[in-house]
């Protein structure tokens, strides 16, 4: 995600309750964001997923 | 269908499961569940190929897929996602040792307590690299009315994080020595 998509949403509006974060304060809490979700996102994926479209294919194949 | 149109479909469908699954948390604040709500979309994305223009965007595709499938369950069972035990908190959490510092524990819990509506927003833009133009799409709504959602979340993170200036993400009374030694011990952590 693009930093002018962060500096954009902000640097020439209010926020919502007329407060206005700084661009560091936006960034800081991007990048903490992007880490969080970044742990989320290395889980390997779940047998369960690779079971269920091996399914799919058969069953469309089968058809 | 052709085999080849299917076999093709498989590989990006698996790509995008660890997006779908992380976002799906991120809603959810429940593997279980979240795991659930991902199969589920994958289900419906391959039963409805026929209605997917190819070319466009699939990913953005399947994450509409998928939190209609969130939101439209959370509506027949008629509650909100309530968290007062901070469990999506513990579920988004790093390891703090990593970071050597408490505010990703405190950062997990601001984000749960964020509506619906401004967290899958903020998480859509900020951690998914959507543009606006698409988060509208997704979630059928006002490109305007997603900006403002975003905005709202961050606001009302650093309300929740009391954060005041960017100084106040370090912790409290920190000096410039301080902060030295506090990135000292980050580099420390990450290079252990």
């Amino acid at each position: 995600m693009s930093e002018e998509q962060s500096l954009d949403s902000g640097s020439h509006a209010k926020a919502a309750g007329g407060s206005k974060l700084s661009s560091e304060v936006r960034n800081r809490l991007g990048r903490h964001l992007r880490v969080v979700y970044a742990k989320l996102v290395e889980e390997p994926v779940p047998e369960r997923f690779f079971k269920l479209l091996e399914e799919l294919e058969a069953t469309e194949k089968a058809s | 269908m052709s085999l080849s149109k299917q076999d093709s479909l498989c590989e990006p469908l698996i790509k995008a499961v660890p997006n779908l699954r992380a976002f799906a948390i991120s809603l959810c604040g429940d593997v279980d569940r979240a795991d659930d709500l991902v199969q589920e979309t994958l289900v419906k994305a391959w039963n409805n190929l026929a209605s997917f223009q190819q070319g466009t965007n699939l990913k953005a595709w399947l994450f509409t897929i998928l939190r209609n499938t969130y939101f439209s369950e959370c509506r027949k069972l008629r509650r909100e996602v309530k968290d007062p035990d901070g469990e999506l908190a513990a579920k988004l959490s790093v390891h703090p040792e990593q970071h050597g510092h408490m505010d990703f524990v405190d950062f997990n819990t601001a984000l749960a307590k964020l509506s619906d509506d401004q967290r899958e927003a903020l998480i859509l833009v900020g951690a998914e690299g959507f543009s606006y133009e698409e988060v509208a799409d997704i979630c059928g709504c006002a490109v305007g009315t997603v900006k403002s959602r975003v905005n709202r979340a961050r606001v009302r993170l650093v309300e929740l994080l009391k954060i005041r200036q960017v100084n106040d993400l370090e912790p409290q009374g920190v000096t410039e020595a301080g902060r030295a030694d506090n990135l000292a011990r980050k580099l420390a952590s990450v290079t252990r």
